[in-house]
């Protein structure tokens, strides 16, 4: 110690500034933190009602009306079975909508369909008081429980992005056992629980697409900024034939997101022009592995520089199936694409003529058995006339 | 240092005793060296040879080297901090004088952090045997630890000089000293922050300075009004604001300490990963345990006078330590440093500079009192002279790259890695991503690195082991990522390399002695049709 008299005042000044200055750089590196912490846990801005995309062709030649009344009245919901696998009554909803009202006393109506998926009333009236619950409540808010037996969901997010696609706006009421929610805590739980490496994320970017206003990016729980972009590229980056439905819910989800970001921006310039050249060259291989009859299945992708897949990245399905599976599917996203990613008229006549045909030969249990392939075949046919399946007219002389 | 000049006094009997020059010196006593210098000097040139000849880390040197670019799945990850310091610099010697020339800057960066260390224990006693030990210990005890040279030199190299700054043992500093310490410190911070993420020690240690100054002030006073009196309490303060200003100049000012290693777990919950935490039946734990209990051992019996100032901020750097060895880097110095008033008082050692009384006349010099400076120089000379650096310099035959880098980097699959057809993305164990961003062909699709390991979304850290591990659903994920290589060490258990193998899927098509590369049957088949196609 050099001096130990008492500080004289000529030292006073300087200990306040040097108190002012670390108090600065205090308050400096709280608020460097903050707004840094505040970007992490910024979210997109929800809209209410999602986004309408309408599908964009009319064309008779691909199937007449009566050919679509007669394939649409075999798919309507006949689910009015006690524990009916909720997968089905998913995949109905998102074929029939929330409006859909059925002249047949076995099938569910619309309303009936979207109450057993969002009211546990009607759920455990469906699938009885020991079937495992559809919602749940997780860490962020309200889960759609997945792949935990019958009374569950298919696909992460599938259930969310059903919802959207049929305009079931954000706010529409949940009735769980511990009181009411909406539709919007569980996209809430759905950004929450999203991670870009999850193994399904298809549907997830759907709903994201579907139900937010336009965004720059947000930040995953792992600290991962994701846009759409990235998730377009994450979409793109698998091998063609893998991922669920043979590859082909990726590729409704592009078409989706092109046509979405025509109405809400979404996508940079570049991006978008890489999802069309991607989408061309997989229109390009259909065109090229058509089968004669008309149909596809799981070698639709033909030849790929590095070989083909080591799996197809679904279970080993029947013959039949697998048609059904990739021939209703392509219809489907080729129905929502703009008119440059499409194959010529003929090879989506060709494709539509056969699926028509099949599904009327089909018996109720072969039905049964591949329906929610089958909604998605039947929802293609009725967009290439420019409909939803509800918005179809069923012909009264298939109803006689 | 001698010259032949005429002695001014004249040669009386010319014709009888034969004419020789006398020698008349140009340098003054203190070139005259004795054995202890001599023998630091041989000390030096060995620490010199040894860090010269250290292969070049696993570690974030190559993530340097390479960027990021080659880490696709990272994207939307926010990047660590930019080190424009030691990026450049390591970059522009890559590019001008390739591996032998980072691996030269480390072995000068290293030994130069040394040299000031050297410096830093011999202004505390002025003894250069005690000093260059101390210097000797440091580098030995690192080199137990680890090896290998540190990506984080420039960092080192700041550190020292702080401890230089901190081991000052002047009572009082003059105003220019004052400037000197101030301008110095502002400086190694301003280094240290462009050129590592570590830098956070220096601040720890300006802090332990700082506090170290004021407990003492607060013991001899008892009074918070006397202490800011208290001179070198101040002097410590200015060097922590020095510190932290040099701190500030980098592109991302003050959030740069958001992403400061160590700090960095508060904002991103995975940099922990990288941390080692200690155990005791490891190396570093038993050498922490021996410098321990050698420290205590001082403690009781030494009466030499610790410097109070180091006291702060090696208690910090210790319990650092026990949460990842990596800390042992910063942690010995400073607690070498801090041992050494009381080791020098209790051995006893030292060659105290001769005491001359004023009307003593001095000796004079004749070139035998230089033979041990030559000798000195003849010695720094020769360690030059083996060093690879003083090798090449000279015409010597260049090293391979094997002898320049760790041997746990797999060299020769980045060669394997460039000349081999494929498609997709490629897993690898995360210690040698950075290296094969180095080494590999341009665009290699890599999963993940150490220089990256801190910040990589869980899913994917969990992802990258599930499949080197091969443990349940590894090939859906290898599918989820369209991996088509898959590289695991040669290590690994044999009941995981089997499942590679057991499906057909994948091929084994490379080994080496620490790597094992698994493909894709399709990818190889599709890519070997391919060549053959080719004209």
């Amino acid at each position: 110690m050099n001096d130990s008299t008492p500080a004289p005042r000529k030292l006073l000044l300087p200990l306040v500034v040097h108190l002012c200055l670390i108090a600065g750089v205090f308050v400096w590196a709280g608020s460097t933190f903050v707004v840094r912490y505040d970007r992490l846990w910024e979210r997109p801005t929800f809209r209410n009602e999602p986004i309408e995309i309408r599908p964009l062709y009319d064309d008779p030649n691909v199937i007449d009306d009566e050919n679509l009344s007669r394939v649409l009245w075999m798919l309507r919901p006949q689910l009015r079975n006690p524990q009916e696998k909720i997968n089905h009554i998913d995949h109905a909803l998102r074929m029939w909508g929330p409006t859909a009202m059925l002249d047949d006393p076995n099938s569910l109506t619309g309303l009936e369909m979207l109450e057993i998926l969002l009211d546990q009333r009607k759920f455990r009236q469906s699938q009885g008081d020991s079937a495992t619950s559809l919602l749940h409540r997780g860490k962020f808010g309200l889960l759609v429980r997945v792949q935990e037996g019958s009374s569950t969901s298919s696909h992460v997010d599938h259930t969310l992005a059903g919802l959207a696609e049929i305009g079931v706006p954000l706010d529409y009421p949940i009735v769980l056992d511990e009181g009411e929610t909406t539709v919007s805590e569980m996209l809430r739980s759905a950004v929450e629980n999203f991670s870009l490496n999850q193994l399904e994320y298809e549907w997830s970017t759907l709903a994201f697409a579907e139900y937010f206003e336009p965004t720059d990016g947000w930040y995953t729980q792992e600290g991962q900024e994701i846009t759409f972009d990235l998730l377009a590229q994450r979409i793109m980056r698998q091998r063609l034939v893998q991922g669920v439905c043979r590859g082909n819910h990726r590729l409704f989800t592009l078409v989706m997101l092109l046509r979405i970001d025509e109405q809400s921006s979404l996508l940079s310039p570049e991006m978008r022009k890489e999802i069309t050249l991607y989408l061309r060259d997989v229109t390009d291989r259909l065109i090229a592995t058509q089968h004669p009859e008309g149909f596809w299945d799981q070698e639709w992708p033909g030849a790929e520089r590095e070989g083909p897949p080591s799996s197809t990245g679904e279970k080993d399905l029947s013959i039949q199936t697998d048609r059904f599976l990739v021939t209703g599917h392509t219809l489907e996203w080729w129905a929502m694409a703009p008119e440059e990613l499409l194959p010529p008229r003929e090879v989506i006549v060709n494709a539509a003529q056969w699926l028509s045909a099949e599904i009327q030969e089909l018996t109720p249990g072969e039905l049964k058995a591949n329906y929610t392939f089958l909604t998605h075949a039947g929802r293609a046919l009725a967009m290439w006339r420019g409909k939803l399946p509800a918005e179809v007219t069923i012909s009264p002389i298939i109803l006689n | 240092m001698i010259s032949l000049m005429p002695s001014e006094t004249p040669v009386e009997d010319s014709a009888e005793q034969p004419k020789s020059p006398s020698l008349l010196p140009l340098l003054g006593e203190r070139w005259a060296w004795g054995w202890p210098a001599l023998l630091a000097v041989c000390l030096l040139s060995c620490c010199w040879l040894w860090l010269s000849f250290m292969p070049l880390a696993v570690g974030e040197l190559w993530g340097q080297l390479a960027g990021r670019a080659q880490f696709p799945l990272l994207d939307g990850v926010p990047s660590g901090p930019e080190l424009p310091a030691s990026r450049l610099l390591f970059q522009s010697i890559s590019t001008h004088f390739g591996l032998e020339g980072i691996a030269t800057i480390e072995a000068i960066l290293a030994m130069s952090s040394m040299l000031i260390l050297f410096a830093a224990c011999y202004r505390v006693h002025r003894q250069p045997l005690l000093a260059v030990t101390s210097v000797v210990v440091i580098t030995g005890a690192l080199t137990l630890v680890s090896a290998e040279l540190q990506a984080a030199s420039l960092g080192f190299l700041a550190f020292a000089v702080l401890l230089f700054v901190a081991c000052d043992p002047a009572e009082s500093r003059s105003q220019k000293k004052l400037i000197c310490e101030l301008v110095g410190v502002a400086l190694a911070m301003a280094l240290w922050v462009n050129a590592s993420s570590t830098f956070l020690i220096g601040i720890i240690v300006l802090i332990g300075v700082s506090r170290g100054a004021g407990i003492v002030a607060w013991l001899q006073t008892r009074s918070l009004k006397t202490i800011w009196a208290d001179q070198r309490l101040r002097h410590s303060i200015y060097l922590l604001e020095a510190g932290l200003l040099g701190t500030l100049c980098n592109e991302r000012g003050i959030s740069v300490f958001l992403d400061a290693q160590y700090l960095d777990w508060i904002w991103s919950p995975y940099a922990t990963r990288l941390w080692q935490p200690l155990t005791i039946n490891s190396p570093v734990g038993i050498l922490l345990a021996i410098l321990l209990l050698v420290t205590l051992g001082l403690f009781r019996l030494s009466r030499g006078k610790l410097n109070p100032e180091l006291i702060v901020g090696w208690v910090i750097l210790l319990l650092l330590t026990c949460l990842d060895q990596g800390a042992l880097l910063w942690s010995v110095p400073l607690t070498v440093l801090l041992l050494q008033p009381l080791l020098a008082e209790r051995l006893q050692v030292g060659f105290p500079a001769k005491e001359t009384s004023a009307d003593e006349e001095p000796r004079e010099l004749t070139a035998a009192d230089f033979r041990l400076t030559m000798i000195s120089l003849l010695v720094v000379w020769v360690a030059f002279t083996f060093s690879p650096a003083g090798s090449r310099l000279l015409g010597g035959k260049p090293r391979t790259t094997a002898q320049i880098v760790s041997r746990s980097l797999p060299v020769r699959l980045g060669e394997f890695l460039r000349t081999s057809p494929r498609t997709g993305q490629i897993v690898h164990p995360a210690a040698w991503g950075d290296w094969l961003a180095h080494s590999g062909p341009g665009a290699l699709p890599l999963f993940l690195g150490l220089s990256n390991l801190d910040r990589a979304p869980v899913t994917l850290f969990n992802d990258q082991n599930r499949i080197l591990n091969a443990t349940e659903g590894w090939e859906k994920t290898s599918e989820k990522y369209r991996v088509n290589t898959i590289v695991v060490p040669v290590e690994a258990p044999q009941e995981v390399l089997k499942k590679f193998t057991e499906t057909g899927d994948w091929q084994h098509t490379y080994t080496d002695d620490l790597a094992i590369v698994y493909q894709r049957s399709t990818m190889i088949e599709a890519m070997s049709a391919e060549q053959g196609a080719k004209p």
